[in-house]
């Protein structure tokens, strides 16, 4: 083989192992493909994408935690308790607004919260394990108590239930809202000086405090942020299914966790962004969707999402050396 | 005195680039005390690391009662009977005192510990030293003294012979150190040899007994400490030719632009003042642990302060954070280049525009050609060697490592600009073009204030010296007094 050749060769090996998640994607798609004939039929797709939109939404939440430094688990359990929030409170006043402003308000509240104790307690990834899993024992026990552990049926106003169940131009709402999100989200992480001063403060707050950026404010606005995400994402999934249970967002913070990061958002911070959110997103949901279609049980399936993380763990830490 | 009972001959250490030990030989007697003394940097420590173990000799031999003795590690140091007690000192906070001295060799052959036994014989090693403690206390509860004296009792343990002590003063008050004193002259009348590393030189003549001066790598001259003066070992530690030269500048020293008013760190033993001119390179010297980068850091807002006040061309700073120095004009090229002054895996242009993110905005949002050409600018500017502006500085040399920290600092246009060991680890070469860079600000009528542990860079590059001892501005140095043994008489 001839040097040229060579080389070529090696920048390709170099490109695929910097693109490992897309190479994964494209595999599923194929996977998909020649699994079901019925993979690339419209309804399938946009099912797909309604569906996946919930974790989407959630999976940006997750991703501002890791790009500023931490991580955030209590995102499941802010879920479940804006969830109960917004509907309980829209039937009790009959207002879908003020349930979804309760909701909200709630989820910043909630992300307020554990950002103000990373910065208390000039917290890395050790101190965000600890206090979001706390925190998300608050946020469950306020659904469970606001509920008295029991579902709440209803959503009543028609536009409310159109955010899970509408289509624009036979395009779901809910994956636009959540496409919108992570376009505005990008552009506020790679178009601005805010979001620059917030990838510098998670990749290395040393250096970022140097040269004078905010790195607890930092800190806060993505823990905010992640906050925030997860009532979006309790409203989206309320309305699709008019009901809400104080245990809905049980296992939704690893969903969202798993797809960020396979995805390619890396654990250190500072790395990633939105086109690894979509990128994982899909994937998590391509999974899902394959493994559903074959018809395999749902306990398999754990196992296959666990060693799916475990993966793009490693893989992560590899790109790192 | 009974005669030679330790040996070093002829050892060498090198170090990629460096000769940390050429050819060192020393012997010393049974009860004798030994200073041993140099600038930073001149070998001490390492000689130290060679005889406990910690490095392996590139040649040479040790020689215990006229035999050769293979140390190659610190467990067969302690066996030979050599014991180092270093600066930062080696004990587990956790643990009572008695689990310290015994560690790991608490029982023998898994046998199960005998508790009382080691606290009893913890004890009588404290007792020796007129330590009265409880072993069983906690280390952590213990003063720097204390643990001192737990380390000194530990090297008793295992029969030592020869105790090496790295700076063992530096955190001890005037009480302590008397008891210190008084414990290594009793070691002395049980005939064991003790090495004794300091900076501070009034020490070495009132315990020690002869004084060996390193410089570079290599033993300058060893006698008794009777025989010699401060001026003396002074002269010995820096007499050196200054071999490394240094780009001339003219010297245009005008207005001031930054006053520093009784400035104390939180923590810190003294107020410093001092005033900086524009076109004015002002060195700061002083051995490690004088406090320069840490009255730097608290200039600068990192670390918190205690007291005082930083005016920037007349104006107070509104606080003390890097946020408000680098508003009012303030640039701090810290020591610790990879952990501070960069994002290691971050590219070479998201490092140079990240200090003045305003200079790459157009409409309110960054704009990727601007943030080229301000990295393309700097990268010629001062000759960053790189393939391309994308790459990662974790790819960089040192020198360009550097060079990227100096362009993102540029990129702010910052009147004053302090320099925290500005060249270290990085080649001769690209010294000399840092060198050239900060006379080149001076031109501009920048001022800069240097911080540096290589006296020639002091010498050849600074308008004016001030030199630091004990977090205090010891001595103004200008002109012709701007020399070696000048400033090293009042760093020690």
């Amino acid at each position: 083989m001839s040097d040229v050749e060579k080389s070529k060769w090696t920048r390709a090996g170099g490109w695929a192992r910097d693109n490992t998640n897309l190479l994964l994607l494209v595999a599923l798609i194929v996977a998909g493909a020649l699994l079901s004939e019925n993979f690339f039929s419209w309804t399938n797709l946009m099912n797909l994408m309604r569906r996946i939109s919930v974790n989407g939404v959630m999976a940006i939440g997750f991703t501002m935690t890791l790009l500023v430094g931490g991580f955030d688990l209590s995102i499941g359990a802010t879920l479940s308790m804006c969830a109960v929030l917004c509907v309980g409170i829209e039937k009790s006043s009959g207002s879908a607004a003020l349930g979804m402003a309760a909701a909200i308000g709630a989820g910043l509240a909630m992300g307020a919260f554990n950002g103000v104790l990373m910065m208390v307690t000039r917290g890395g990834s050790g101190e965000a394990f600890l206090i979001t899993l706390a925190t998300g024992m608050v946020g469950t026990a306020i659904a469970l108590t606001y509920c008295s552990g029991l579902d709440i049926y209803g959503v009543n106003a028609e536009w409310y239930k159109a955010i899970g169940q509408g289509n624009v131009a036979s395009f779901p709402i809910a994956a636009i809202i959540w496409i919108v999100l992570m376009v505005v989200m990008q552009v506020i992480i790679k178009k601005t000086q805010f979001g620059r001063k917030m990838i510098l403060s998670g990749a290395n707050k040393k250096s970022a405090f140097l040269v004078g950026i905010d790195v607890n404010g930092m800190k806060l606005f993505g823990f905010t942020m992640a906050g925030l995400m997860a009532a979006l994402a309790a409203i989206i999934m309320t309305s699709r299914t008019t009901a809400a249970s104080p245990y809905s967002g049980n296992g939704a913070d690893f969903d969202a966790a798993i797809a960020s990061i396979v995805g390619g958002n890396s654990l250190v911070g500072g790395k990633g962004g939105m086109v690894q959110v979509l990128i994982g997103v899909m994937i998590y949901g391509l999974i899902t969707n394959i493994l559903n279609l074959t018809g395999i049980d749902s306990v398999v399936q754990y196992i296959v999402k666990g060693a799916i993380l475990l993966l793009a763990i490693c893989l992560d830490k590899l790109n790192r050396r | 005195m009974s005669g030679t009972f330790f040996e070093v001959r002829d050892v060498s250490k090198s170090f990629p680039g460096v000769k940390a030990l050429d050819c060192v030989s020393m012997s010393i007697e049974r009860g004798e005390v030994r200073a041993l003394v140099g600038e930073n940097g001149a070998g001490k420590s390492t000689l130290m690391k060679v005889l406990n173990g910690n490095y392996k000799a590139d040649c040479g031999s040790l020689l215990i009662d006229g035999c050769e003795v293979h140390i190659s590690d610190p467990t067969v140091a302690a066996q030979k009977g050599i014991s180092i007690i270093f600066q930062e000192l080696n004990l587990v906070s956790g643990l009572s005192i008695a689990e310290n001295i015994f560690a790991g060799r608490l029982s023998e052959n898994g046998k199960p510990i005998r508790w009382r036994e080691i606290r009893k014989k913890a004890k009588q090693y404290l007792d020796r030293i007129g330590f009265d403690i409880d072993p069983k206390t906690e280390v952590g509860q213990l003063s720097v003294a204390g643990k001192q004296m737990v380390e000194i009792a530990k090297a008793l343990s295992y029969n030592a012979q020869l105790i090496l002590m790295d700076e063992p003063s530096a955190s001890l008050t005037q009480n302590e150190l008397e008891k210190l004193f008084a414990i290594i002259r009793d070691l002395k009348q049980k005939g064991i040899a003790v090495i004794y590393i300091s900076h501070r030189l009034e020490e070495i003549f009132s315990i020690c007994d002869t004084v060996t001066v390193m410089r570079d790598g290599q033993i300058i001259g060893t006698s008794a400490v009777k025989d010699v003066t401060k001026d003396k070992l002074v002269e010995m530690m820096v007499g050196r030719e200054i071999s490394q030269t240094f780009p001339q500048r003219e010297h245009h020293i005008q207005e001031e632009v930054l006053r520093v008013e009784n400035l104390i760190r939180k923590g810190g033993k003294a107020k410093i003042s001092f005033n900086l001119h524009r076109g004015e390179v002002l060195g700061i010297a002083g051995l490690v642990g004088a406090g320069r980068t840490e009255a730097m850091r608290a200039l600068y807002g990192v670390d918190y302060i205690a007291g005082g006040s930083v005016y920037v061309n007349g104006k107070k700073l509104s606080s003390s954070s890097p946020q408000a120095a680098k508003e009012a004009g303030i640039a701090f090229l810290t020591e610790d280049r990879k952990e501070e002054g960069l994002t290691i895996d971050f590219s070479i242009k998201s490092n140079i525009v990240m200090a003045k993110l305003r200079t790459i905005v157009k409409r309110a949002f960054l704009n990727n050609a601007m943030e080229n050409r301000v990295a393309d600018k700097y990268i010629q500017a001062i000759k960053i060697k790189t393939p391309s502006r994308n790459q990662k500085v974790l790819n960089l040399s040192g020198g360009n490592q550097q060079k990227v920290v100096v362009a993102k600092w540029f990129n702010t246009d910052s009147d004053i600009i302090i320099m925290d060991e500005p060249t270290r680890g990085i080649d001769v070469g690209a010294k000399f073009e840092i060198y050239e860079i900060i006379n080149d600000l001076v031109s501009q009528g920048k001022a800069v204030i240097m911080i540096s542990s290589e006296l020639p860079e002091i010498l050849g590059m600074s308008d004016r010296v001030l030199v630091m001892k004990s977090d205090a501005i010891v001595a103004e140095l200008i002109g012709a007094r701007i020399n070696a043994v000048d400033i090293m008489n009042y760093a020690f």
